[in-house]
């Protein structure tokens, strides 16, 4: 019998994480293609229909305004955000990663509600307390418009768009930049000439992730509700309706469109990276970057912080201990003061016990299942010269363009199709590999940024030194990739936490999660437990997340173990 | 084109299946609680609890039977689930689910997921209540309601009929659902012309919020934001004190919903003993403390006060399996106007 | 024109604290070129990236021609685009993105010390073609050699016009033929710009061929600070003895010592060798006999003083083209010998070896005490 070869255990998961995507994608466009639940006729009636809408254009328009609005507003904090975490002294490291993690906890809806009671039209708070409504003529702030939508979007994305970034930029040659300072160049414009270029296609990266991701998001979308469709508008209202059967047909066709504007960002990006090999590491030798003294600009990375925070953190944290505390959800008035009570959190408190450990198991499993195929992913894209490499990558990219609700059906197709083979059908386990794969773009990004910022050389100073590929990898290149796999388990820990999609369309098996607790709860108008539980969440995931910062020595980015 | 018309000035009979004890019970029935305890555990699917709700759901349950079967309830996205049901049924995979608890399931009724269980014939339940040849009705839906906030209108400045929707007043200051599913049942009280020139003029006329979500309009219309809303009731909300009530419209519009049990059930006994504890006084109770459902034919229940002396247009099922997906396509045409 | 004092540095190491400079003093003239030397870890690139403001020093003071740059007791620290330094890095750092004009360009252009927008071409083609390479100017500067490189990354300091250029091992990742070669050409250079130079290198041969002055550092210390000559020939202890150039040490003590002289009492006999200047030895203390392998004459001629002479065993005969070498062993102490190629000793005989007194010297013991901490600064 020949020995396995260790190495194909990576091409392996490699594999298997492929195969998922296959699957989601696929899902959507099998889906795409039938006219009714059955999948055994295929037709292109749905694509006739939604072609056929003559406000196509304009929601094509609206989805295209809506994901590069967002995205920006994102790139705008998370750039410098990752920039001070990973290589200045900035003062505040500890509390603005703190805040990051919680932003990652806090439920979409919340953020949401606040800005609708602060700023909408009619009642907003804000434009009450300066008189102007639509009640009294021109209101101060309108909540309802695409622009609002792409700031909130944007501001939640920031945190996932920092994170993936700072593994890129930890692993960029320290002296380049210091290089730039002693030369005279001041640490802002070190900052834009010099680290910015050079961060280009990790940025770019993350430009195109997070507009995939902010075309296909949904909670914003249906609270504020600005006038006028968005593509994602259209899948969900295809898939939810409240009496009779999901739209397949009409969802899948729209997501083939979201696929289509995805993957027009991807091409691109393709194509950039293709004439980027010049931005490639010019040797192995590299010193770890010290941390750039920002000194005056301290204060002025403060206000930016403090910015963030205030209109992303502190505004629905402050609306979450205001909604836990009082019976329904209400503006604050001196009259509601009265009706304030902490039953919310005792309520909250003896609903979690249950859901919680269910989530923990979720959590812990998707982040294995997710880095896993990552890893293994991101080894075959940037190690191996396969040349279905950057394919496989791209398939990867186009995946979060697969709406949730599509990504949950199709793997609950597949579990029924195969489970007299593999019985995972309405377990855990199946909704854990639906999450890995809708995260699984978010691990490859992070990932494939910093793999591509560590020198081939140091791995082949190990081949050559007598390792096996085996152990090069992980020996080198898992030790390498640490500070990638440190922030991409973060994220998927976090955002497998908050699901409630996936959970919510294949958890049949009675096993409650937070998220869902949360939902339910607020759906049934028991709004105070719901905060209660949300805050309860918050601060666990927080703990947890600087916990794990401070265990993996992440918390000091320039004092690593020298390369 | 003459539409089906019905109107009945609803007589509020109370239930023939009023019963408390377990011997009581039809002989059909009781026949079941061995079988049942066999079974040892039930999984509902229609609506996730909290763990509070749970427990009372499963002592309610249990105590009516005599019986300790560990009671699941879990919840989703139902026209989904319904379309992975029958999926999971033809290629013979267990779901873990023995009641499906909802409105419309013609998803699951040509595969034959449905299990035909003969309510009204075998197991002596009220013939009012059957919902097909698979369906026991446990609650009545109501989402063509309309909400004010009290702080906002007056009571009696607020909308007398849903044509009093259409008051210049109200302009810009109405939240409904992005959904047809009111104006389907809308459409079997008022006639389709008058429901599309209605829903056709509110959304011109009025410019009023659509919403996805059912949660997102009692939030909108709760913090006085806007005063008035269109279906979803609020009987809880009300109930904790929160300003906001239901106006005196003229008509009541209802459509239900009921258990269904799986063909595919692994308890079907205890299954249909769940449907008809669902039905009876204390599961009427036990409905309406957890979600404020009810079947308006309940007494004391606050729907069945507020239908009460009003005229209700009850939809049938028969039709909504009928009508619904060609209604479905016009009102989401109207809807779509809106903002483009 | 540079002045350290009590210069201290530290970097964390998981919970400990490491010194990687305890309290330098340096003081370097204007248009020297001062090389720190010294084996990785001794801290000299700490040192030089103290000056360049790339690390914050928990004590001491640094100034430029007067001005304070540094001072951990006040506070006070000059981040590094306002020091009047530019510095070429051992890696080049070379920005991958630009083109070599615009490397050179770039501080020209955004920098403290920009120039009018109408210098800088001016400026940039200046320096390429001083240091023969304006024909590289529109390359990618990943296209080039190392070689090429580290002409880019000296062109990019030179057209800031530093009053202090610094240098971190420039010339450590070239091959051998090309060091040497740059070794003299670089000298040239900065002597005809009249920059002052700070040079970091742990190769001897570089620093005595380049310096003005060497520092020889050792664990935070700078250990001993003088020109190349007497670095080379009056070392003050083991181990600037030791690190500049192989030595002979035998080990002794101190029988008589007066300012510049000393007699050394070996196992092979008493013998008078010259010390460095400004050190003390204290009759009785332990010292080591010092000789450079080409110093030693053998066999000795026959009019040698008896007490310049010793009497060892040739244990091993290396040829190395030039020049022959030969290990031997007076009593338990080993000594090599460079000799002549032309000259003939066999394995196992007896030789007399003569040890010329002035080329003989008395060196310290390094002490135990200082702390050995090996810190990665670079190499």
């Amino acid at each position: 019998m020949t020995r396995l070869n260790p190495l194909s255990l990576i091409y392996g998961g490699a594999l298997i994480g492929l195969t998922f995507i296959v699957i989601s994608l696929a899902g959507n466009i099998v889906g795409s293609l039938t006219s009714d639940t059955q999948f055994n006729r295929f037709t292109l009636d749905a694509y006739s229909r939604l072609l056929s809408d003559p406000g196509l254009p304009a929601t094509l328009l609206r989805t295209l305004a809506l994901g590069f609005g967002s995205i920006s507003v994102t790139l705008a904090f998370a750039i410098p955000f990752a920039w001070l975490l990973a290589r200045t002294d900035f003062k505040w490291k500890t509390g603005l990663f703190t805040l990051l993690a919680a932003k990652l906890a806090i439920p979409g809806f919340i953020t949401a509600m606040a800005y609708v009671w602060l700023f909408n039209p009619s009642a907003g708070l804000v434009n009450a307390l300066l008189g102007q409504t639509n009640y009294t003529g021109e209101p101060a702030f309108d909540v309802y418009q695409i622009k609002w939508l792409c700031l909130l979007q944007g501001l939640v994305l920031v945190p996932g768009a920092a994170f993936m970034l700072i593994p890129a930029l930890r692993n960029l040659d320290g002296s380049l930049e210091e290089a730039a300072r002693v030369a005279g160049v001041p640490a802002w414009k070190t900052f834009r000439h010099i680290v910015m270029p050079l961060l280009a296609p990790g940025i770019l990266a993350v430009g195109v992730f997070y507009f995939v991701v902010a075309v296909e998001m949904f909670d914003f979308v249906a609270i504020i509700a600005p006038p006028g469709d968005v593509l994602v508008l259209t899948i969900y209202e295809a898939l939810n309706t409240v009496d009779g059967l999901p739209d397949y047909g009409l969802a899948g066709a729209a997501g083939v469109l979201l696929f289509a504007l995805s993957a027009g960002a991807i091409l691109f990006y393709v194509r950039f990276l293709r004439q980027a090999k010049k931005y490639a590491v010019l040797g192995g030798k590299r010193r770890d970057p010290g941390l750039v003294r920002l000194g005056k600009w301290q204060r002025a990375a403060s206000a930016l912080v403090i910015l963030w925070v205030t209109l992303s953190v502190g505004l629905p944290v402050v609306t979450l201990l205001w909604v836990a505390v009082v019976p329904f959800i209400q503006p604050p008035t001196f009259a509601a003061l009265d009706s304030v009570s902490l039953y919310g959190f005792l309520d909250g408190l003896a609903y979690l016990r249950e859901p919680l450990t269910n989530t923990a198991i979720v959590m812990a499993g998707t982040i294995s299942m997710a880095l896993t195929f990552a890893i293994c992913l991101t080894w075959v894209v940037t190690r191996s010269r396969s040349t279905i490499a950057p394919w496989a990558d791209a398939l990867v990219f186009l995946a979060p363009a697969v709406p949730a609700i599509v990504t949950a059906t199709a793997f609950q197709v597949m579990g029924i199709a195969v489970y007299q083979w593999l019985p995972l059908y309405g377990t855990l386990w199946l909704i854990m590999a639906a999450m890995g794969t809708r995260m699984l773009a978010y691990c490859t990004r992070t990932m494939n940024a910093a793999a591509l910022q560590i020198h081939p050389e140091l791995e082949e100073a190990a081949w050559v030194a007598g390792l096996s590929r085996w152990r090069t990898f992980t020996g080198v290149f898992l030790p390498l990739m640490a500070p990638a796999i440190f922030y991409a388990a973060l994220m998927v820990g976090m955002l497998a936490a908050r699901d409630l999609t996936l959970p919510l369309i294949m958890n049949s098996a009675g096993t409650p999660l937070v998220s869902v607790l949360i939902f339910d709860l607020q759906t049934n108008g028991e709004t105070a437990s719901a905060a209660a539980v949300a805050l309860y969440m918050i601060v666990v995931l927080v703990l947890l997340a600087l916990t794990a910062r401070r265990l993996t020595g992440m918390a000091e980015p320039g004092l690593e173990p020298t390369r | 084109m003459r539409l089906l018309f019905v109107i009945s000035l609803i007589a509020l009979v109370p239930l023939g299946q009023a019963v408390a004890q377990s011997s009581d019970l039809p002989e059909s029935v009781r026949a079941l609680i061995p079988l049942a305890e066999e079974e040892g555990a039930l999984h509902v699917y229609g609506a996730t609890l909290n763990p509070r709700q749970v427990r009372a759901f499963s002592k309610s349950f249990n105590d009516r039977y005599g019986t300790d079967i560990d009671l699941t309830m879990s919840g989703g996205l139902h026209s989904a689930k319904a379309s992975e049901v029958a999926m999971a049924h033809r290629a013979g995979v267990p779901t873990g689910i023995d009641v499906f608890w909802t409105g419309l399931i013609s998803a699951m009724v040509d595969t034959g997921a449905l299990m035909e269980v003969d309510w009204a014939g075998h197991y002596e339940a009220d013939a009012s209540l059957t919902m097909g040849k698979w369906g026991l009705r446990t609650h009545d839906g109501h989402q063509s309601m309309v909400t004010i906030n009290t702080g906002r209108v007056a009571a009696d400045d607020a909308p007398k009929t849903y044509m009093d929707l259409l008051d210049p007043k109200w302009r810009g200051r109405i939240v409904i659902p992005r959904s047809p599913y009111p104006w389907i049942a809308m459409t079997y009280a008022l006639g389709e012309q008058e429901t599309v020139e209605l829903l056709s003029r509110l959304i011109t006329e009025q410019e009023p919020k659509m919403l996805a979500r059912y949660a997102d309009i009692r939030a909108r219309v709760l913090s006085g934001e806007f005063p008035i809303a269109l279906g979803t009731d609020i009987f809880s909300l009300k109930k904790r004190g929160a300003p906001v009530d239901h106006p005196d419209i003229d008509l009541l519009v209802l459509s239900s919903s009921g258990a269904f049990v799986l063909a595919s059930a692994e308890h079907p006994a205890a299954a249909k003993l769940w449907g008809l504890w669902a039905v009876s006084p204390k599961g009427q109770a036990t409905l309406e403390e957890a979600r404020g459902y009810s079947l308006a034919e309940t007494p004391g229940t606050a729907l069945n006060t507020y239908a009460t002396g009003r005229r209700v247009a009850h939809v049938p099922f028969d039709w909504r399996l009928e009508n619904h997906d060609r209604l479905a396509e016009i009102y989401l045409e109207i809807l779509k106007r809106a903002g483009s | 024109m540079i002045t350290v004092r009590g210069l201290t540095a530290t970097y964390r190491l998981g919970r400990d604290t490491v010194t990687a400079l305890d309290g330098v003093d340096l003081d370097v003239e204007p248009g020297q070129v001062f090389v720190l030397l010294g084996p990785s870890g001794c801290g000299k690139t700490t040192l030089l990236r103290c000056l360049a403001g790339l690390e914050t020093p928990v004590a001491g003071q640094i100034e430029i021609d007067g001005i304070p740059l540094s001072d951990a007791a006040t506070g006070l620290f000059v981040p590094p685009e306002d020091r009047p330094l530019a510095m070429v890095f051992q890696s080049y750092a070379m920005w991958p993105h630009m083109s070599v004009f615009d490397n050179v360009a770039f501080p020209l252009k955004a920098g403290r010390r920009r120039l009018p927008s109408n210098e800088v071409d001016g400026r940039v083609d200046e320096v390429l073609s001083l240091l023969g390479i304006d024909h590289l100017s529109a390359r990618s500067v990943t296209t080039l050699s190392g070689g090429q490189q580290q002409r880019v990354g000296l062109a990019r300091a030179i057209a800031l016009r530093p009053r202090v250029l610094l240098m971190d091992e420039p010339l450590s990742n070239l091959d051998f033929r090309l060091q040497v070669e740059l070794r003299g050409q670089l000298r040239a250079l900065m002597h005809e710009l009249n920059l002052t130079t700070v040079h970091v290198t742990h190769n001897q041969a570089e620093a005595l061929e380049m310096g003005d002055r060497i520092a020889v550092m050792d664990a935070g210390h700078v250990v001993q600070t003088d020109d190349p000559e007497s670095i080379y020939h009056r070392p003050v202890d083991e181990h600037v003895a030791r690190f500049v150039g192989d030595m002979n040490l035998i080990p002794g003590s101190v029988a008589r010592w007066s300012e510049g002289t000393a007699q050394v009492q070996t196992a092979s006999g008493m013998f008078l060798a010259m010390t460095a200047e400004n050190i003390s030895l204290p009759e009785g203390a332990r010292c080591f006999l010092g000789i450079r392998p080409a110093d030693l004459v053998v066999p000795a001629p026959t009019d040698a003083p008896p007490e310049t002479c010793l009497t060892a065993t040739v244990t091993d005969r290396r040829f190395q083209g030039d020049r022959m070498m030969f290990g031997l062993k007076a009593g338990n102490d080993p000594l090599e010998i460079s000799t002549h190629h032309s000259v003939r000793l066999s394995v196992g005989s007896e030789v007399r070896v003569h040890i010329p007194p002035d080329s003989a010297i008395a060196v310290k013991p390094s002490p135990q005490t200082r702390p050995t901490d090996q810190s990665d600064d670079g190499d």
